[in-house]
């Protein structure tokens, strides 16, 4: 039963690089599928193992808190306050009776933004981060899957920088759309923030085969890493994602500050190396603003609309969250509540279905209630990284670094409510705080 | 059994179960979506007076707001055809699924319309009052604007000026979309082509905008106005294209030559692909339909029925299924235009068709017929 879970996962995530991101119907309805099905006999395989215990259950960040969030939102689904609808182009909405102290949230079909359709979406990556916690202590098992993520990552930098140098918009070059296409996703911004994710993969990657050996030629072919990250860097470059590109900058910056730490350290004392990395990183903020301002000045006027826009839909956000502050306005709700607090402020007078900031878009969706299990997700996500500091690996460090970017670039992005990316920041985060030394091992 | 292997297996249900529901959830009949556009066209077929129809429909029909108006027409005309006795026992069957407010408004219009012209102190007696104890802005909008057509026409700019003041107080909503394409009908079969323009101004949806002023083209009256007035020049263009020009990020081209080029440049036939020559064509045969070019009609109806071309239409195919639709719904071809509906990738989209032709429809029982068949196939 375990390889069956741990195949599904594989499984999960080669879906969720390949299968146009998972916000279309079909594509979703196959990602959830595949994670239930990992979750299903990841639990069973938990619950009929000998030697597994009833804590596991608490220890696993994602499956009580997260399933709070779940539970919310299928409230939501249950008792919708507004119906929505669109057989003509534009979306349309109208309120409908509804039970007021429970969460409530958009009655609407699937090709229009409502809360089920975000329910699903929410619970692919659910059930995919929960089942992989499960297999946190098997580093046999999370050295592969990193691998494997990370090239399926590279794969599909190759991919988008062919579409893009091929201009080609159909769907593998066979499926028509008149979406704008990015390798097999539809939006450059998400698939650019998978392709980070995966460049933090490939990153760990390498960090496992470099430090598994101590022979120089295992150490040496452990460069090989560089060519799936020199076409995940790539993709990101030519793409029109500058989110993504500041990300790259991001982590690399702090890759070279945790190496520098890990060579110091040992030569001139942690103190000192600390101090040398804050003054480091003191000296060089004043010329990084400077570059920032002067590259802001240079922007095209649409992508300086676009970070005047988020600015904008920060300020409405927070609007949109005392409409409903403690179980939120609804899965998918944003756009509605947005448009009808300030109609004008959002994108070019369009609709605008995210605060495109993930802790305000969470907010104002699943209210505090929704974003204390959140945080306490989070919390507990901390106290296992904390509990395990001992074991974590250089890996396990570029994980949590590329975390730490990722969870920064979602501050302006929506990419944490595209399934896709979801399941690769469950896997990321997963990752930074699992076993990646060593066999196989049971338990939390 | 221990514990822990049973909280495992109810984990395990619980997440099936939800895989399932949620999972299987998009492929469920597009129900929202399809009773909007059936209550809508349930609303025409009243209307064209197919009462059996509209009643057939507005029965299986869960969508409020349009079930209610559909209803409030169906008691209409029952009330014409059958007298007050039938209308009544229409209105008790309804139960809450009625919206009297329409009913009563809808009343007063053909009470209104029936009214000779130019009987302006008459009509401000008999129904301004009436008019003004109206709570929807919406039906109050379209009965000054009726008022404007029968009133003297020294009288009658100011029952327009309350009509479009009205409008201009509403929100960006669709019902005053509705209400906009109501009144800049009623304003093209007065020939009224300022109030057409005005009524249009404010109405907060491109499609609907842009509908409206193909309509228009057909008078020689009107397509004179929009030459002879300047800022009615970017009517080719979409909305978001106008707002640009007006904040002049791009200025709009000054020959008629050029102008088209924009058109096709710029216009919905050719999405992102930049690629206009495959899209001249159709975008010629709509001009043609302007000018009355049959040849071009012809060719743009060739192009519809041509597989090939369908096939070449890559990411735009819907867009041009959708425009094609209009088109030719426009030129009383409902049968072209509801193969083109049919011609579409998905449901989704064609009910997206189907609400389109429901909205250039003309109101005549066959049309009506052929629609709900369709309609009913889109399931």
């Amino acid at each position: 039963m375990q390889k069956l879970a741990q195949a599904l996962i594989l499984s999960a995530v080669f879906f969720a690089a390949w299968s146009t991101s998972g916000t279309r119907p079909i594509s979703g309805s196959v990602m959830l599928g595949i994670s239930a099905l990992a979750f299903i006999f990841s639990i069973l395989n938990w619950g009929f193992k000998e030697n597994s215990k009833l804590s596991d259950i608490a220890k696993n960040p994602f499956l009580l808190c997260g399933g709070i969030l779940v539970l919310l939102g299928i409230i939501q689904v249950l008792n919708p306050h507004t119906i929505a609808y669109d057989a003509d182009g534009y979306l349309h909405a109208r309120n409908v009776k509804f039970i007021k102290w429970l969460p409530s949230g958009i009655n609407a079909d699937a090709e229009v933004y409502g809360s089920a359709k975000a329910v699903a979406e929410l619970l692919t990556a659910y059930f995919f981060a929960s089942a992989l916690f499960f297999h946190s202590k098997n580093a046999k098992f999370c050295k592969f899957l990193i691998k494997f993520f990370a090239l399926n990552i590279a794969a599909m930098s190759i991919f988008a920088i062919a579409q893009k140098i091929l201009n080609a918009q159909a769907i593998y070059f066979f499926f028509s759309t008149d979406s704008q296409f990015y390798g097999p996703y539809y939006y450059s911004n998400a698939t650019c923030a998978a392709i980070f994710l995966g460049l933090c993969a490939t990153s760990a990657s390498f960090c496992i085969d470099f430090g598994a050996s101590k022979s120089f030629k295992k150490k040496a072919l452990s460069f090989l890493w560089i060519f799936p990250a020199a076409s995940q860097s790539a993709a990101i470059f030519v793409s029109t994602s500058v989110g993504a590109k500041m990300s790259v900058l991001i982590f690399s910056a702090l890759l070279f500050l945790l190496g520098m730490f890990y060579f110091l350290k040992n030569k001139i004392g942690k103190a000192k190396t600390l101090a040398a990395i804050f003054a480091i990183i003191a000296i060089s903020a004043i010329p990084a603003f400077y570059a920032a301002n002067c590259r802001y000045e240079n922007l095209s006027p649409t992508k300086k609309a676009s970070v005047i826009g988020r600015a904008e839909l920060a300020l409405l956000a927070k609007d949109v969250f005392w409409e409903a502050p403690i179980f939120g306005g609804g899965a998918d709700s944003f756009g509605y509540f947005a448009s009808r607090a300030a109609g004008k402020r959002t994108f070019g007078n369009k609709f605008a279905n995210s605060a495109h900031n993930s802790i305000l878009n969470y907010a104002c969706e699943y209210g505090a209630a929704g974003l204390a299990a959140i945080f306490t997700v989070f919390f507990l996500w901390a106290k296992r990284l904390f509990a395990r500091r001992k074991i974590l690996q250089a890996a396990n460090m570029a994980c949590l670094a590329g975390l730490f970017t990722s969870t920064f670039h979602s501050m302006f992005d929506i990419f944490l409510q595209i399934p896709s990316t979801m399941v690769f920041y469950a896997l990321i985060m997963t990752l930074s705080a699992s076993f990646l030394k060593g066999g196989a091992k049971d338990g939390l | 059994m221990g514990f822990k292997k049973c909280a495992s297996a109810v984990f395990a249900a619980i997440a099936l179960a939800l895989a399932a529901a949620f999972g299987l959830f998009p492929f469920f009949e597009h129900k929202i979506n399809r009773d909007y556009v059936a209550a809508k066209a349930a609303l025409s077929a009243a209307d064209a007076g197919c009462l059996d129809l509209a009643e057939k429909i507005s029965s299986g029909v869960k969508f409020k707001p349009f079930l209610s108006k559909a209803n409030a027409h169906i008691a209409l005309q029952k009330l014409h055809n059958d007298g007050e006795a039938a209308a009544c026992a229409f209105i008790k069957s309804r139960g809450k699924n009625f919206d009297f407010e329409e009913y009563a408004a809808r009343r007063l219009i053909c009470d209104i319309s029936s009214e000779p012209a130019f009987a302006a102190g008459l009509l401000k007696i008999k129904y301004e009052g009436q008019i003004n104890s109206f709570k929807n802005p919406y039906l109050k909008a379209v009965l000054f604007y009726i008022m404007s057509l029968k009133a003297k026409p020294q009288d009658a700019p100011d029952y327009a000026k309350k009509a479009f003041g009205i409008l201009k107080a509403q929100p960006k909503t669709e019902d005053l979309t509705l209400t906009c394409v109501e009144i800049s009908k009623l304003a093209l079969e007065a020939e009224r082509p300022k109030d057409f323009f005005e009524s249009l101004k404010h109405c907060p949806r491109a499609p609907h905008y842009y509908d409206a002023l193909f309509q228009s083209l057909k008078h020689k009256s009107f397509r004179d106005y929009i030459w002879k007035h300047n800022r009615y020049d970017w009517s080719f263009y979409s909305l978001e294209t106008r707002a640009e020009m007006l904040s002049n990020k791009r200025k709009p081209p000054l020959e008629i030559g050029k102008k088209l080029r924009y058109a096709l440049v710029n216009s919905d036939f050719n999405g992102r692909t930049q690629n206009y020559a495959l899209f001249n064509l159709p975008l010629l045969a709509d001009i043609a339909f302007i000018c009355q070019k049959e040849d071009l009609f012809d060719a743009y109806k060739n192009i519809c029925n041509s597989a090939e071309t369908l096939k070449s239409m890559q990411g735009s195919k819907f867009g041009y299924l959708k425009n094609a639709a209009i088109f030719f719904t426009a030129a009383n071809d409902i049968d072209l235009a509801l193969k083109l509906a049919g011609l579409a990738d998905n449901k989704h989209q064609k009910l997206r068709i189907l609400n389109s032709i429901a909205l250039q429809m003309p109101a005549e029982k066959a049309c009506v017929e052929k629609f709900f068949e369709a309609l009913n196939s889109a399931r």
